[in-house]
């Protein structure tokens, strides 16, 4: 393990948002509208142990985090470094040929729990590690990110029914809603709203933040930490959020920043 | 099987609390004396198998020994996406138990016919299958699984099968387990031909060799998978005899049959293969068990008459 430095949430995701694009650029790799995307919430969570409790990846009361949206992991991976978990050479292995630092989330990479990549997956796998630690009286909590547009996936439906039957108080699902999906809107594709609604009927305990707010982040997950009944933290966010000319565009779902597109995006960066 | 299942299920479950038993709401007169012994360890996950096998992935991944049960269909086709990702791939020492493999539910039409099932669990390279021909075989797979890390496919028919050991017999990766040989009773060790069968066609071959008193051994696989390293006694089996006939409840595609002639390609083995299977004619039609494998059982007892 690698010695990690302690950075403030807001210091957190700007390295998360400012080494996502120098890998993506690097690999010649998709996704980093969705990295960016997340990058205030994995800082919120990743920066300081109240909220996702992770020392070691081998210690058994660790809080679990699960990245159901694996093809985000770029931010992951920068923030499991951030933590100390891997050197900097190693993640900028990240898409080279045989890597660990794969372009979906990988359970070879050290703090990474569960490989995901297919849609849907990871909360029903999120509602049994759950359900295991609240049987054994385990006192970490589990938190699964989901996208938006992943929501269309039934499966998620069918755990959201388990984790209320289960009473599943140790789980929070947070959503990464920024209404953009592979073709078009969510609202013009399949509409989820009103979201909160349809989990709050499903026995969740919902709350809306900001998804780029670090404060309401970081008292909805406190809250949700405490909740008696599972949690869902809708987090409104902006897809390509920190980069203006990827802000809102579907383009930069796919498309991989050339060496001059980087240059402006670390400069914007730089500014805020 | 299914109560040799549930009955190795409780007694086991005892000495190992990591046992858990999830059912995607199948299981009635069945799973009921795990249900009331461990309520705390047994989830009726309700209508949902692609839940079933997340959370069985969570489960295991956590320490636990899950066991999921449904009709073979379901608990295959519908959540293959999570077989293949969630635990063959994360190698999970999840068992995928199913009852009413090849046609045993026949009545209930296409929807209920496990046929195509190993072609699909064969697919996943860390995944066993287990193909029992009786209870004892269930029990043996079981104790087997059970000291081992991985995750497997059990396929079982339902109840009532004829038992075809005497006692319960010692199994291997990939080790074909004699039923009946016809060297044991001639000092003779290989006859020209022999026939390797899984599932419920097994005790019908047993029952048709005794009748027509034919020289043909005939062989079960209890375990048995795609990333198999241990060819070792198949092999054996297939340079020794002149035909290995395979017998099995399931389509010829992607089943038994087709997997050892895959096995033997990659040894550069040249193996004289035939094949009892289902006939794919038998889909969409709605019948007993007995009278949709009629096609497949006939042929047999005549090949095996002329012997």
């Amino acid at each position: 393990m690698n010695s990690s430095v302690t950075l403030s949430s807001k210091a957190f995701a700007s390295r998360i948002r400012y080494l996502s694009l120098m890998l993506v650029n690097k690999a010649k790799a998709s996704h980093i509208a969705s990295a960016l995307s997340i990058a205030d919430i994995l800082a919120t969570l990743y920066s300081d142990n109240k909220y996702l409790n992770l020392v070691s990846p081998e210690d058994p009361n660790r809080d679990r985090f699960l990245l159901s949206k694996g093809h985000a992991c770029v931010a992951l991976y920068v923030a499991l470094h951030l933590k100390g978990f891997y050197s900097y050479q190693d993640l900028f292995t990240y898409g080279s040929d045989f890597s660990v630092f794969m372009n979906h989330a990988s359970h070879f990479v050290d703090g990474v729990e569960f490989s995901t990549g297919a849609l849907g997956h990871a909360l029903p796998i999120a509602c049994g590690k759950a359900l295991k630690a609240k049987q054994h009286r385990d006192p970490w909590h589990i938190f699964v990110l989901l996208s938006d547009g992943e929501l269309q996936e039934g499966s998620n439906w069918e755990a959201f029914l388990f984790a209320n039957q289960f009473c599943l108080s140790n789980l929070t699902v947070l959503v990464d809603y920024n209404n953009l999906q592979s073709l078009t809107t969510v609202d013009e594709t399949i509409a989820l709203s009103p979201l909160n609604k349809k989990l709050e009927s499903f026995g969740f305990k919902a709350f809306i933040v900001d998804g780029h707010d670090h404060k309401e982040l970081k008292k909805a997950i406190l809250n949700a930490k405490n909740s008696l009944y599972p949690s869902a933290i809708i987090c409104k966010t902006v897809k390509g959020k920190g980069v203006s000319y990827m802000e809102n565009n579907i383009k930069w779902h796919y498309k991989s920043p050339s060496d001059d597109e980087l240059s402006i995006a670390l400069a914007e960066l730089a500014e805020q | 099987m299914r109560n040799s299942f549930i009955n190795w299920l409780c007694e086991k479950a005892s000495a190992d609390e990591r046992i858990v038993f999830l059912t995607a709401d199948l299981g009635y007169s069945v799973v009921e004396p795990f249900a009331k012994k461990y309520p705390n360890r047994f989830f009726n996950i309700g209508v949902a198998e692609q839940n079933m096998v997340g959370v069985a992935a969570g489960l295991a991944s956590e320490g636990l020994r899950p066991y999921t049960y449904s009709i073979g269909v379901f608990s295959t086709f519908r959540c293959a996406e999570q077989l293949r990702n969630d635990i063959d791939y994360h190698n999970l020492p999840v068992c995928t138990s199913t009852v009413g493999c090849g046609l045993a539910y026949g009545p209930l039409g296409y929807s209920h016919h496990a046929i195509q099932d190993l072609a699909l669990m064969r697919s996943l390279p860390n995944t066993i299958l287990a193909t029992p021909s009786d209870a004892f075989e269930v029990e043996s797979i079981l104790n087997w699984h059970h000291s081992s890390n991985l995750p497997i496919y059990l396929r079982m028919h339902k109840y009532g099968e004829p038992i075809l050991h005497g006692t319960l017999p010692e199994i291997s990766l990939s080790r074909p387990l004699r039923v009946r040989c016809n060297h044991l009773l001639s000092n003779k060790y290989f006859t020209d031909i022999c026939i390797l069968s899984i599932g419920n066609l097994t005790y019908r071959i047993k029952d048709y060799i005794e009748k027509y008193k034919a020289k043909i051994d005939l062989y079960s696989l209890p375990i048995w998978g795609s990333s198999s390293s241990s060819f070792k006694e198949l092999e054996m089996i297939l340079t020794n005899y002149e035909y290995v006939y395979v017998a099995e409840d399931h389509l010829l595609s992607g089943g038994l049959a087709s997997w050892m002639l895959e096995q033997s390609i990659q040894r550069g083995l040249q193996p004289n293969i035939r094949s009892f299977s289902i006939d794919s004619l038998v889909v969409g039609k709605v019948a007993s068990e007995e009278t949709l494998l009629q096609s497949t059982v006939s042929s047999i007892e005549s090949f095996i008459s002329n012997f």
